[in-house]
């Protein structure tokens, strides 16, 4: 007898029982109505699980550890936060960097503060109390990150401008609404269990790592140690969240019912092609705005999507009849390209920006060509250009796709992927083939939508530049945008690292 | 609602001319927002050159929310 594992193994059984006495022994039968009808129908969702009593929290939390271990997240957050103003490290920084975080906060807090709502869905209409356990937690998380998010904007409200608009910039900035699109579509999915697959599958099993893990180790390399503490407080969250995920999945495709497959299929094609447009914005930090590099955005992807994800955890569900995303084939032919592409693009429009960009450096170069062979052909005849003096800015509105916001510069401009959808008499543009699928299998989500270019064209928006820079947040001088390298700050900076 | 697309460049920005503006005047608008020289530009829609300055977009058929592409000799 091994009387260690005998102590083990009790210990391990209280703590189910003690799980189980706070989640499926709160449950009864209800008399008045049939327990499909407790809720309301608007929010009953189509998986129909016959036995949820199989899922187990991986995690198996207490609110009172919840508390515990949270409490310590925050205050070594806070303490990051404490330690960088009280030593002025934002001043020290790479301005380069600084840049990306001009970028990153203002696209991202709304987005957290919104997430506990779509996941209140499961929550409060899941059938499992354990799930719905898991799922409140997840809420909280979504919460307690959107409030470090705004703290961070805080601390960086001291050393820049932008950050103290963010609300509008969220709002009204061209470059934002991408991000701004994939958030209001999570909070609005059409069933409670699409958050599950929106948030816990193609966002944090699949994309979030490249945000959570890649993005905060290339912040760290470059002396940032608030976003490197921010990102990685909030992802000792994501794997819990990941978990969550996949056990849901798996009760849920055990259940061998085909429609509650077809519906995991087609949510599952949909959202990771979302999350892949939206997180292709972390290639900003990691290809161009570190300076010290770690890793590319395409190294980042094979790591943690295509090993991590797709050949890791998705092969598990494979046997179950869950098939890998439909768009695929499009993503792995778009990662070589871009991140590149996005940053060109945000470089035409910087007249228009709240963070600025600049031409790559001959050591940024160096590094793209290795990572990626093709970046001379893709971009290096422009940045050849800018260099030799052309401002390298384009005067005029760009088409932008009307699924995800991003002007349609995908995936190379010899082999654009321009398509389009006429619905209710309108016509629609979109940047890909993913785009058109997603917009083309719920156009009546989708057709009331108006990019900024629409806007502005139907005089809903301004016009003229200096107004319309105003509109989104800006000074109408346009004084934040710009290439940082013909900045006073970046030139200061530049000769104290000579 | 028109949009120009310089061959070998995205994204497509908004073209400020309507299915009666003549393909002249579109080129010469759409040559300026990109920065190249009218003279040397045409514009295509499909496989269709747009020849005759004199022409109205609507006259090509250009009639709805379309694509046009902008070439330089």
């Amino acid at each position: 007898m091994n009387l260690h594992w005998d102590v083990q193994e009790a210990t391990l059984r209280n703590l189910y029982e003690n799980y189980q006495l706070t989640t499926s022994d709160l449950e009864w039968e209800p008399d008045y109505v049939a327990r499909d009808e407790v809720h309301h129908a608007a929010y009953q969702t189509r998986i129909k699980v016959k036995n949820w009593a199989s899922f187990d929290d991986p995690f198996k939390l207490f609110f009172q550890e919840y508390v515990k271990i949270q409490a310590e997240k925050e205050k070594v957050f806070h303490d990051a936060i404490r330690l960088a103003e009280r030593f002025g490290q934002a001043k020290r920084l790479n301005p380069r960097w600084i840049e990306s975080q001009k970028f990153y906060l203002p696209a991202v807090t709304n987005a957290e503060a919104e997430a506990h709502r779509s996941h209140m869905g499961i929550a409060r209409y899941s059938q499992s109390s354990a799930l719905a356990m898991a799922s409140f937690y997840q809420v909280l998380d979504e919460l307690r990150h959107s409030q470090n998010d705004v703290h961070a904007l805080r601390y960086w409200s001291k050393y820049v401008d932008s950050a103290r608009n963010w609300a509008v910039l969220f709002q009204h900035h061209w470059a934002v609404q991408v991000l701004r699109s994939l958030f209001e579509d999570m909070m609005t999915p059409q069933d409670p269990f699409e958050s599950l697959v929106h948030t816990n599958v193609a966002l944090e099993m699949g994309m979030t790592n490249l945000l959570f893990v890649a993005a905060p180790i290339a912040g760290a390399a470059n002396g940032d140690t608030v976003f490197a503490q921010l990102q990685m407080s909030t992802q000792t969250d994501e794997t819990r969240h990941m978990a969550l995920g996949q056990a849901a999945l798996r009760v849920i495709l055990e259940d061998g019912n085909e429609e509650n497959l077809a519906l995991l299929q087609r949510w599952l094609d949909k959202w990771s092609w979302r999350m892949f447009r939206g997180f292709a914005v972390t290639g900003l930090l990691t290809d161009y705005y570190a300076e010290n590099k770690t890793s590319s955005f395409k190294e980042a992807y094979e790591r943690y999507y295509i090993h991590g994800f797709l050949e890791g955890l998705m092969e598990d569900f494979e046997p179950l009849g869950l098939k890998p995303p439909r768009f695929m084939k499009e993503m792995e032919s778009e990662v070589d390209t871009i991140s590149h592409q996005i940053f060109k693009l945000a470089h035409q429009y910087n007249y228009i920006n709240y963070f600025r960009t600049f031409p790559p450096t001959e050591q940024d170069k160096a590094w793209l060509r290795e990572k990626y062979p093709d970046w001379d052909a893709l971009v290096g005849d422009y940045w050849a250009k800018v260099e030799a003096g052309d401002p390298g800015i384009v005067q005029g509105l760009p088409m932008v796709c009307n699924l995800c916001h991003f002007p349609a510069v995908f995936p190379t401009p010899e082999k654009p992927t321009l398509r389009s959808s006429i619905y209710q008499g309108r016509t629609y543009h979109f940047c890909s083939d993913g785009c058109k699928w997603v917009f083309d299998q719920e156009p009546e989500k989708y057709y009331k939508d108006r990019t900024l270019t629409e806007l502005v064209i139907a005089g809903e928006a301004p016009g003229d530049i200096p107004a319309l820079r105003e509109y989104m947040g800006l000074p109408a001088d346009g004084s934040w945008g710009g290439d940082l390298f013909q900045t006073d700050d970046w030139k200061a900076w530049s000769d104290s690292h000579q | 609602m028109l949009y120009v697309r310089l061959i070998g460049e995205l994204p497509p920005i908004f073209l400020p001319a309507a299915p009666s503006t003549l393909v002249g005047e579109a080129v010469g608008i759409s040559a300026q927002m990109w920065g190249k020289d009218p003279a040397r530009c045409s514009l295509r829609y499909g496989e269709m050159i747009l020849g005759d300055p004199a022409r109205t977009l609507a006259d090509y058929g250009i009639t709805g929310v379309e694509v046009l592409e902008l070439e330089v000799r």
